[in-house]
């Protein structure tokens, strides 16, 4: 049966207006804009603020035991880590390559307790093999320390990195860093203008040393690990007077920090300037990234105290020179800090200083 | 009685009939004329028939007329009912595709907001217009980027694609009509169903950019050109401010003018010689170009390309895109420009008043409306490009999509003795247009991400310069003003320390050279001369770091890169 004919025109009449307010309804309860919504989140990608058990305030307690880390903030997932904070903060960092660091974080809390201050940057030796020890650096990280993979082609010429021979495995390296998204330090073929290393000057031209960084960095581009801080890391020039460091430079867009490796003998220079200034002022003639101290250790002996006075007094009065990495391992000799008593004490006194060992997730 | 006294029963001998009246073996049924009609029941009572004294009682009932044949072609209110019933759930499901689209704005759409609301704030207020993304918009900035620009105000992103949605129905429903008048209802039914699920109607009904009114106009034009072939010659020219408009609102529109033309000759003909009808295709491009001209908007189409600002592409990849977007509607359409050819009718009901069509007439209207959705394409792959060949695309799919219903109709076949093959079809048309519109929403780097990355670096005194034209403009408004922000499609206007003008790209290499932006975001979908240039001066000057990197979820090769200055 139809409806009333008045009726069904009434109806009609009634369409037009019942659409637009439906639609205007729809239009004025529309859903959240996503572009807006994500950045919502309060502090994007900023670090937590400093807390009292960060690595930079933290002393032990009672038991020697480090403080815990503060807990980073939520990221909103899928945003790359912002390492940009780190590649030039206002303190210094504080580091150590300890022995099995990262397969046994068991010297860590020892060493914390040793020197009265958590280190901010652990440094471990990876082989240019394998896979990626992502469950190690995450370990470094939780433990509040920036991760410092020193990259070492022990088994692979620079000239075959360049040519692609090892591909896959760096392209599996990248993809692992990239989804780690944790700020990482690495550094290829360190020393590699020495002659001590199958890498080394005797065995590799500074032009396959810079087409392999190249050629790894690229690589790690395209993958999107933007997380890295590329530690280009030379040793100091005193035992290679006449090797010089331009040659070796892959560039300032590849590069983010001029590392350099450089240990107090008994026999080598006796102060920082010494030590490090003839290879800091070659550096400066080509780039002006930042310096950072990638291995030093002082020689046990009647030097090392005014040994670690040198060290930190040119941290200190250089403000280019943003860390060091003391190397706390057995290796050829006992480069411990904490075999000397007196050792121990001058670095457990200079490390006090707030501005060595801040919290890399609140860099600023 | 014997059977030699009986006469013979063939098909033309007469026999008794229960009244003793003798009617023909050959007749099915009894002509349902006055005479064998059974009379009401009030008048009828009882019977007494000849040959027996006892009264016969008939049954209380009576069957009515039966017409002579099954269906009227003849509009009636069931059938109006019923179609505009189907038009109504044609328009739902169309609807609700595009309305399951949710994301951020596309670059595109932001660039057209931002420039929109400033267009819009200089039209009402006076306020100067500072962004350099006005020239960005595909179309006249003062046409649809003010309408943008408000829908925006009204309720941003949503609001604006809201606005294409009624554009996008309101076309489904032209479409109906004029395909209705061109064929019939039937094929209508099927043109609208085929049309509304394709990805170029789901994706530009729900798109912020000039294409969805353009393509709206595009249809009022068809429209009346359809409606005014049986009047006098001159009222084409009716169609001829649509078309015009479309063609200032989306340049792209340009590229169904031709079969605007042909149109207009093809619908024509059939009622008229071929020199008036011809007449009248020549009055609507002498129209539409006249309505064009004194706003010199003729020159700046003359200027215009389809591939403007896109990244180049492979011939393979251009036609593999062709064939995923339209290829199947193209094929229905051209079968049904082929069957059409062939046949005129299948049983339908006419609408077209039972004019019959001459072989080269039908010929001239399939291939009218279906030679655009082969123009698009070929244009694309002329030029290397198919960045924006999913909205231009809808042009062509819009004028082939009566052909399409037409192809639809004839599988199905007379009586609907194929419905299967139909659905089968439409299926397909409506799987391909779900995922491929979802596909389209998902493809290219995520920007919310890319967001929250430029909004942690974007400060107040920052430079910054950008290939995403809009996204920054658009979204960081509460960190930065969209003055900002660069576009490096548009090229840098830099005077460098030695007092040289750098322009174009030179002038954003120049600019990143001597480290005068604060961040450079790069997208790999801009052109490559671009990209290149500015990749270079990035890797050069050593000023700049790559921050982040976004890829695109669907494995496309699109990319998003921040750098920033360090």
């Amino acid at each position: 049966m139809s409806a009333h004919p008045r009726r069904a025109g009434r109806y009609r009449r009634l369409t037009l207006p019942l659409l637009t307010a439906a639609l205007l309804l729809v239009t004025a309860c529309g859903p959240e804009d996503p572009g807006f919504a994500m950045q919502d989140t309060e502090d994007l990608a900023q670090p937590a603020p400093a807390a009292a058990a960060t690595p930079g305030a933290a002393t032990p307690n009672a038991s020697g035991a480090p403080s815990a880390p503060a807990k980073p903030k939520a990221v909103p997932v899928g945003v790359p880590y912002d390492v940009t904070p780190l590649l030039k903060p206002a303190g210094k960092y504080l580091g150590a390559a300890l022995p099995d660091v990262p397969g046994s974080m068991d010297a860590l809390a020892p060493y914390t307790a040793a020197i009265g201050k958590q280190p901010n940057v652990l440094e471990y030796y990876a082989h240019w093999r394998g896979g990626f020890d992502t469950a190690g650096v995450r370990r470094i990280y939780e433990a509040g320390a920036l991760p410092y993979m020193a990259w070492e082609p022990l088994d692979h010429s620079l000239a075959g990195i360049a040519a692609g021979e090892t591909d896959d495995y760096v392209r599996g390296v990248a993809k692992a860093v990239a989804r780690l998204d944790l700020p990482i330090a690495v550094s290829i073929a360190h020393e590699m203008n020495g002659d001590w290393y199958p890498w080394g000057r005797q065995a590799a031209s500074p032009e396959d040393f810079v087409a392999a960084w190249r050629h790894v960095h690229d690589i790690f581009d395209r993958a999107g690990a933007t997380n890295v801080i590329w530690v280009w890391s030379p040793n100091i020039t005193d035992p290679a007077p006449n090797t010089r460091l331009a040659p070796y430079y892959p560039g300032d867009t590849y590069v983010d920090w001029a590392g350099m490796t450089g240990y107090f003998t008994r026999t080598g220079p006796k102060t920082f300037d010494t030590l490090y200034g003839p290879t800091m002022a070659e550096i400066r003639t080509f780039s002006k990234k930042p310096f950072f101290i990638s291995e030093t250790a002082s020689e046990q002996g009647k030097r090392q105290r005014a040994d670690i006075d040198q060290l930190f007094s040119g941290l200190e009065a250089h403000d280019d020179v943003i860390g060091f990495v003391w190397f706390n391992i057995v290796k050829r000799a006992d480069w411990r800090v904490e075999a000397v008593p007196d050792t121990l004490a001058a670095f457990r006194q200079r490390v006090a200083d707030p501005r060595y060992g801040f919290d890399i997730r609140n860099p600023r | 009685m014997s059977a030699a006294s009986e006469p013979p029963l063939t098909p033309d001998s007469p026999v008794p009939a229960p009244g003793g009246t003798a009617t023909r073996a050959g007749s099915s049924r009894p002509r349902p004329d006055a005479d064998t009609l059974p009379r009401p029941a009030a008048e009828r009572g009882t019977a007494a028939p000849e040959d027996d004294n006892q009264a016969v009682e008939l049954a209380p009932y009576t069957i009515p007329q039966v017409p002579a044949i099954g269906w009227d072609p003849a509009p009636s209110p069931r059938r109006r009912w019923i179609a505009r019933g189907l038009l109504l759930a044609v328009l739902i499901v169309q609807a609700a595709l595009s309305l399951r689209l949710l994301a951020a704005a596309h670059p595109d759409e932001a660039a057209t907001m931002v420039a929109g609301r400033q267009q819009l704030a200089h039209l009402l207020h006076g306020t100067a217009v500072t962004s350099d993304l006005v020239g960005r918009t595909p179309g006249s900035p003062w046409l649809y980027p003010p309408l943008a620009g408000a829908a925006a105000n009204a309720n941003g992103i949503f609001g604006a694609r809201v606005l294409s949605l009624c554009f996008a129905l309101l076309t489904t429903v032209l479409l109906y009509s004029l395909t209705r008048r061109l064929f019939n209802e039937r094929v209508a039914i099927c043109s609208i169903a085929a049309y509304a699920v394709v990805q170029s109607t789901v994706v530009v009904g729900f798109y912020a950019a000039p294409e969805a009114p353009a393509v709206l106009l595009v249809a009022l034009a068809a429209w009346i050109t359809v409606f005014t072939a049986r009047r006098p010659v001159a009222l084409v020219l009716l169609a001829a401010p649509a078309a015009a408009l479309a063609c200032a609102v989306a340049y792209a529109s340009t590229l169904a003018m031709p079969a605007l033309a042909a149109l207009a000759l093809a619908t024509a003909w059939p009622h008229r010689r071929l020199g008036p009808a011809a007449l009248r295709a020549l009055l609507l491009a002498a129209g539409t170009a006249g309505a064009l001209l004194p706003f010199g908007v003729l020159g700046t189409i003359a200027g215009w390309s389809p591939a403007r600002g896109q990244a180049g592409r492979t011939v393979g990849g251009i036609l593999l895109d062709t064939v995923q977007w339209g290829g199947l509607f193209t094929v229905l359409a051209v079968a049904g420009t082929i069957a059409y050819v062939r046949r005129e009718q299948m049983h339908e009901s006419p609408e077209n008043g039972g004019v019959t069509t001459t072989r080269a007439q039908r010929a001239l209207l399939g291939t009218a409306l279906t030679a655009t959705a082969l123009l698009v394409p070929a244009i694309h792959l002329a030029l290397g490009s198919s960045g924006a060949m999913f909205r231009h695309l809808g042009f062509g799919m819009l004028l082939a999509a009566p052909l399409a219903g037409v192809g639809l109709t004839r599988l199905v076949g007379a009586h609907f003795r194929h419905p299967q093959l139909g659905i089968l079809v439409w299926v397909a048309l409506l799987a391909l247009g779900l995922e491929q519109s979802a596909l389209r929403y998902q493809n290219g780097p995520d920007s919310g991400r890319l967001l929250a990355v430029l909004r942690v670096h974007a400060e107040p005194q920052g430079r910054y310069l950008t290939e995403v034209d809009g996204l920054a403009e658009y979204y960081l408004g509460t960190v930065s003003t969209p003055e900002q922000w660069v576009s490096a499609r548009n090229g840098t206007d830099y005077r460098d320390a030695a007092g040289v003008q750098h322009h174009g790209d030179d002038g954003s290499a120049a600019a990143i050279r001597d480290g005068w932006f604060t961040m450079v975001v790069l997208d790999s979908t801009a052109p490559a001369a671009t990209d290149r240039a500015l990749a270079a001066a990035l890797a050069a000057g050593g000023q700049y770091r790559l921050i982040a990197q976004f890829t695109s979820p669907t494995g496309d090769s699109s990319t998003y890169k921040v750098y920033l200055k360090h």
